[in-house]
């Protein structure tokens, strides 16, 4: 089980298969905001790095932006350009 | 088999998120209405050449969570333009073959010039910023998530 304290990022298409996993979990932060978090996946994942410019970010099913402050709980999504339709 | 059915509370809006196939005919028969004058259809299907490459299939993901709320979202700004009246969405997930329905939307309302623009509106704001992708399975094998404006590998 995700702990509270945690926060869920995860990965679709592209993304997932460069990451090797739809989903990852950070440990919350005091006064994490989204770049925050960018700046972490890409450390974690440097195959992920050169994507990270063209991706939009959401969190809890909306789009934000790069200062958008994250609290424990949270799932932050990375949404690579779409092409449904 | 992933599936997803949002309605609104007043029943005005349907949207659904699917592997099988779409039944465009039962989607357009929820969205008539004594109210209204016209009802539009829209299908988008999928074709055999892009830009000079043959497709075999193709495959749809979705963030299912998020694409409901961000179509809810799109209606609702449709909804400020145009007195749509009710609205079906569905998009078909998972593999698909050529010709096969991967969007249907239908849209009702007292006059045409309104269905048919509020249905243009919602297609194509849903081209920009619903999170589904696609996956080309090209004719020669390969495959390729399709993500317009991304570093090529």
């Amino acid at each position: 089980m995700p702990s509270t304290a945690n926060i869920t990022v995860r990965f679709f298409a592209q993304l997932k298969e460069v990451a090797g996993t739809g989903e990852t979990q950070l440990i919350c932060q005091q006064a994490m905001r989204i770049a925050d978090v960018k700046q972490q996946i890409a450390d974690e994942y440097p195959l992920l790095a050169p994507y990270l410019k063209s991706v939009f970010t959401a969190l809890n099913g909306s789009y934000c932006g790069g200062e958008t402050e994250v609290n424990p709980g949270d799932e932050i999504a990375f949404i690579p350009p779409v092409s449904g339709g | 088999m992933e599936h997803r059915l949002y309605h609104s509370p007043d029943n005005d809006l349907t949207i659904e998120l699917t592997e099988t196939e779409i039944d465009h005919e039962a989607l357009t028969a929820a969205v008539r209405d004594p109210a209204c004058g016209a009802v539009v259809l829209f299908l988008g299907t999928v074709r055999e050449f892009t830009a000079g490459r043959q497709t075999d299939s193709l495959a749809y993901e979705a963030y299912h969570e998020m694409a409901i709320l961000e179509l809810q979202r799109l209606v609702g700004e449709a909804r400020k333009s145009w007195p749509l009246k009710r609205v079906g969405i569905v998009h078909r997930l998972g593999h698909l073959d050529l010709g096969e329905t991967a969007i249907a939307i239908a849209v009702s309302s007292p006059h045409r010039a309104e269905a048919f623009a509020g249905t243009q509106f919602l297609m194509d704001e849903i081209k920009k910023s619903v999170p589904i992708w696609k996956q080309e399975h090209w004719s020669d094998g390969t495959t390729e998530w399709v993500h317009p404006g991304f570093p090529t590998p």
